[in-house]
């Protein structure tokens, strides 16, 4: 089982250091209050996507 | 020992410090960028319960996921609340943020809890960790 979680985290690591450092990298700038609803709303709509998607597999996959 | 390192690589990959809004922001902005960082953190938590439901373990057989189908429902059902409640209510977020990772736990079967507990102790603390 832990093998398991470290083998994840080598997959998340990256998506969680993206995620932090993008704020600060774009275009060299420190980020803008439009830019950061964008991120908001880019995020919001990728989670629930994910969640979507997953669901219609496990559905298809059912039947 | 192992799933103790594991919560510690978590924890140091999600907050390397206690974060401040970029000086940049107004602060509206200031609050959407910590929805983010919660937002961020959420949606971790949802990756991960999708990842560990996609890895099969054949120990004991017959093989099955790492994560139950029930289990990675709870939590895409509940991050996904989370997550649009955090859209329209941005104000609190660390209240609703932190209220959907104990709807979670709560949900969630003894297996369940055991397997997601490094994600969720993770997520909790990159949330406490947000200055607001």
């Amino acid at each position: 089982m832990a093998d398991i979680i470290l083998q994840l985290l080598t997959v998340f690591a990256p998506i969680i250091r993206e995620a932090v450092a993008r704020y600060y990298v774009d275009h060299g700038t420190l980020p803008t209050d439009d830019q950061v609803l964008n991120i908001l709303h880019s995020n919001i709509d990728k989670i629930l996507a994910d969640g979507r998607a997953w669901k219609a597999l496990h559905r298809s996959s059912e039947k | 020992m192992r799933v103790l390192r594991s919560v510690a690589v978590v924890a140091l990959l999600a907050f390397p410090a206690c974060r401040h809004a970029p000086p940049s922001l107004s602060p509206p902005g200031a609050v959407t960028w910590q929805v983010n960082e919660v937002v961020v953190a959420l949606g971790i938590v949802q990756q991960s319960a999708i990842g560990l439901n996609a890895v099969q373990i054949c120990d004991p057989l017959p093989c099955h996921p790492v994560l139950s189908d029930a289990n990675t429902e709870i939590v895409i059902d509940a991050v996904g609340d989370g997550v649009s409640t955090l859209k329209r209510v941005p104000s609190g977020w660390r209240g609703t943020a932190l209220g959907i990772l104990d709807v979670i736990e709560r949900r969630l079967d003894e297996a369940g809890v055991t397997k997601l507990q490094p994600y969720l102790i993770g997520a909790r603390a990159a949330i406490l960790s947000i200055k607001s």
